[in-house]
């Protein structure tokens, strides 16, 4: 069971990936430069860079709490072994 | 490539690794360079740090195989292994910390950009590639830190960084034979027969454990060859298991910290050799502590589970590199 747990959850990070891959291409990437000339675009190519790593942060936080929910979950089946 | 350029290395990377790590564990014997194996009755007295030999295997390989070749991106995966492992080697002797560490490995990257031996089209799954020209050079400087340092976190056990290395690596070889990338291959494969050979030595119950040096090179090594032969989501995917594992550290740890400077640890030996994961809610969360938070394990039972997820994500990696790079058309 615990084995399985740890393979779901596995399998939940290469689902997240995707997911965060496609949200990267699809709508960050693609957003207009915020200003002009080219500290416009350097300003810009930032702001993506955070909202990517505020994606992949949402993410981690998720697969955490998940994980946090399977590691009590097996800490009380142990208990009633 | 002739057949000799192609055979010399990967030769020389496996008999290297062979011949240098039965010297070491004969070297260190005799000169009581060792430290104790904890997890098994008697405290056994393990030689460290083997990782020289992994350090020199791979580098002396690639650089063969950059003489018949040329490549400069082969040159920038040998300075990175180079670099990480020097910084590896350092921390065995002087131990750094844990934020010294990853500090310092931050300068392993700068012979790929130093060369300009990435490509600004960063690869996506399903959707094709994207330019990232600002971006992509930032996420080089993070890239091999990450990836010498979560390889680093999963050293855990008799035997398990060597295999995974082996089974991460599987996937970034296939994905490069898909992209017809071969000089890249041979360094892939370079890789993944220095690992081997250290495993025939690392392996339960060992008899030598690769230390820093060891675990930050090939974790810098397996970095760069995902950078240079552009495959990085199946690097990101073969690594997962290391990636969980220290993201779970680190979230719950809420700082850099190595595992000696823990107030809390995740697990705890029993009487009965096995170890068994911590009820308290405090202690931080591992991949180990996941994997005997149902019932405590012998060593030699968790290391086998940590090698079953590991081959798990290698498919999945396996698989993300077909769809990325198989054409179907």
């Amino acid at each position: 069971m615990g084995l399985i747990i740890l393979l779901s959850l596995i399998t939940l990070g290469w689902v997240l990936i995707f997911i965060g891959s496609i949200v990267v291409f699809f709508f960050i990437v693609p957003l207009p430069d915020l200003l002009e000339g080219r500290i416009g675009s350097f300003i810009t190519a930032i702001f993506k860079a955070l909202l990517a790593v505020l994606l992949v942060s949402g993410f981690t936080l998720l697969l955490r709490e998940v994980s946090y929910r399977a590691l009590y979950f097996m800490l009380r089946r142990k208990k009633k072994i | 490539m002739s057949p000799l350029e192609f055979t010399l290395p990967l030769t020389l990377s496996f008999l290297l690794c062979l011949g240098l790590t039965k010297f070491l564990i004969k070297y260190y014997n005799r000169h009581n360079r060792f430290v104790i194996d904890y997890h098994k009755p008697n405290n056994p007295k393990v030689a460290f740090p083997g990782g020289i030999s992994l350090i020199a295997s791979l580098c002396l390989s690639n650089f063969f195989l950059y003489l018949f070749t040329k490549d400069i991106r082969i040159l920038a995966i040998l300075l990175v292994t180079l670099i990480a492992g020097i910084v590896g080697i350092i921390d065995d002797f002087y131990i750094l910390g844990g934020k010294v560490k990853p500090a310092l490995t931050i300068l392993a990257s700068i012979p790929i950009l130093l060369f300009s031996t990435y490509d600004i089209y960063l690869q996506f799954p399903l959707f094709g590639s994207t330019r990232l020209s600002i971006i992509y050079p930032l996420l080089i400087i993070i890239s091999i830190p990450v990836t010498s340092n979560v390889v680093n976190s999963i050293d855990v056990f008799n035997g398990v960084l060597s295999s995974f290395m082996i089974l991460a690596s599987l996937p970034l070889l296939i994905a490069l034979m898909l992209k017809a990338q071969f000089i890249l291959v041979t360094s892939a494969l370079i890789l993944i027969l220095s690992c081997f050979a250290f495993f025939i030595y690392h392996r339960y119950p060992s008899k030598i454990f690769p230390g820093d040096s060891g675990a930050l090179a090939l974790g810098a090594s397996f970095g760069a060859l995902a950078i240079v032969g552009d495959v990085e989501f199946v690097g990101l995917v073969a690594l997962l298991p290391a990636i969980i594992n220290s993201f779970f550290f680190l979230t719950s740890v809420k700082d850099f910290l190595e595992h000696r400077q823990l107030k809390k640890k995740p697990v705890r030996l029993n009487i009965d050799y096995e170890l068994e994961a911590l009820e308290d809610r405090d202690a931080p969360l591992s991949l180990v502590r996941m994997i005997v938070a149902e019932k405590p394990l012998k060593e030699k039972d968790i290391v086998k589970r940590i090698l079953i997820i590991s081959a798990y994500s290698s498919a999945l990696a396996i698989v993300t590199a077909i769809i990325m790079y198989t054409k179907w058309v």
